[in-house]
């Protein structure tokens, strides 16, 4: 697996940049974390890198063939759906006693059947999380993932995303930065 | 979601039914002309005297199978041609001056015009078919179309198949539109069935009943078979809804 590289990216939106010929690398197998102030166009990086957008010019290499799984600024839960059936849904060859393990790990044990909309903002984001940890992927890209946790959830969140994160390369962004220190393993890239 | 007609089913208050069964009532004694009026009374006495012969559940029979039969075709016609129109935007290009003839079209047109192509046999079902498929392509396909896009979004990153999109994407967010559209489509394709009945009268179906108690101004008869009409409707917009409801239920298990 190598490096994933962002070289000389631009793009903006109704003649308004966003990105201005940004170039970055990300090392494979490791977790980089991205700060940067709001409107500083972090998401429309993630979003370009996950193929949801098109930069208006530079290249973007190290990202072909690779299976991408995400955490989205918005938790994107099918709402009639259980906390158990959204994991399993994008992770069709997923055991159920393994997603319902990832589940109990996250403090979802009990709520493994219920219907994502009668969930919490702080399970919902959980959800969100397992669902896309749990995924068959080589590289996460993950959108403020501990958004909305409070501080002990979050501790045991980022615990067991750390260990399913091993040898995995991990995109993610944060405002926080005591969260971008436990978390990144290969470097804070700081922006803006 | 709970259907619309359910709900005003059970917003209506059994005092105020009874009150108007009583003015009913009330206006047919002061009357005293059955041939006119009939009482509530005379018409459950008749239709008791109905249900006792085989020819009435023949002619349920006979018209509840057209009719289900083309709220049946209209149904899978409908959604089909929704799915296409919503994935090849010529489609519905194609579709839209015809849908909306279809729908400005008045249905004693549509069921003379029916009564000249096709034997009065089937005409129930071809009238039901033309009420029900425009309301039930128009509904499916603004469901399709106001599906979330950050689903759509996520779906596609997380590479879900075709097969899994439509069931857990497309078909729980365009649900509400169906359903909608189903009980609006279930009560038209009743009302629009049984007037082609009348118009056709094809051999043992309820529109012949009650074209043949007009002609001999049975009005108790009359007034028996518009409440089996409004029964059998009711029950059969249950039925079919129950059945969605069932279907959409077990579709959520992943």
């Amino acid at each position: 697996m190598q490096n994933i590289i962002v070289d000389h990216i631009s793009k903006a939106y109704q003649g308004k940049p966003v990105l201005e010929n940004l170039s970055l690398e990300f090392p494979a197998r490791r977790i980089t974390c991205i700060m940067a102030p709001s409107g500083y166009g972090k998401t429309v990086l993630l979003r370009i890198l996950l193929g949801l957008e098109t930069a208006d010019s530079g290249t973007i290499r190290g990202m072909d063939g690779m299976r991408i799984s995400a955490v989205f600024q918005e938790n994107r839960l099918c709402e009639n759906l259980s906390a158990l059936a959204n994991v399993m849904l994008v992770s069709p060859t997923l055991l159920k006693a393994d997603a319902l393990t990832a589940l109990t790990r996250v403090g979802l044990a009990d709520n493994a059947d219920q219907t994502v909309k009668t969930l919490s903002g702080g399970m919902r984001r959980r959800v969100a999380l397992v669902r896309a940890l749990m995924a068959e992927q080589d590289v996460l890209l993950m959108d403020e993932p501990f958004k909305g946790l409070d501080l002990e959830t979050k501790q045991q969140v980022m615990t067991v995303t750390l260990d399913e994160c091993r040898n995995k390369t991990v995109i993610m962004t944060t405002h926080d930065p005591a969260e971008a220190e436990h978390m990144a393993s290969g470097g804070i890239l700081r922006l803006g | 979601m709970k259907p619309f007609s359910v709900k005003k089913l059970r917003s209506i208050k059994l005092w105020a039914v009874l009150f108007w069964l009583l003015i009913w009532q009330l206006g047919s004694v002061a009357l005293g002309k059955e041939i006119l009026l009939v009482s509530p009374l005379r018409v459950i006495v008749e239709l008791y005297r109905l249900a006792q012969t085989g020819a009435f559940w023949q002619s349920i029979l006979h018209s509840l199978s057209r009719i289900a039969a083309g709220f049946g075709l209209a149904l899978a016609a409908g959604i089909l041609l929704a799915a296409l129109a919503a994935r090849f935007h010529w489609v519905d290009e194609l579709l839209k001056p015809l849908v909306s003839t279809i729908k400005s079209i008045p249905v004693a047109s549509f069921i003379i015009l029916v009564l000249i192509w096709f034997p009065s046999d089937r005409l129930s079902i071809v009238i039901a078919f033309l009420m029900v498929m425009p309301i039930l392509y128009t509904s499916v396909l603004a469901g399709i179309r106001a599906t979330d896009i950050s689903l759509k979004e996520m779906a596609a990153v997380f590479r879900l198949s075709p097969v899994r999109m439509i069931r857990y994407i497309y078909i729980p967010q365009a649900m509400p539109f169906f359903v909608s559209g189903c009980t609006v489509a279930l009560g038209l394709c009743w009302k629009a069935g049984i007037a082609a009945e009348v118009i056709g009268m094809p051999h043992g179906s309820i529109g012949e009943q009650l074209q043949q108690a007009k002609v001999y101004l049975a009005t108790p008869e009359l007034f028996a078979w518009t409440l089996v009409i409004v029964l059998v409707s009711l029950a059969f917009e249950k039925a079919v809804l129950f059945l969605i409801r069932q279907t959409a239920d077990l579709l959520k298990k992943v």
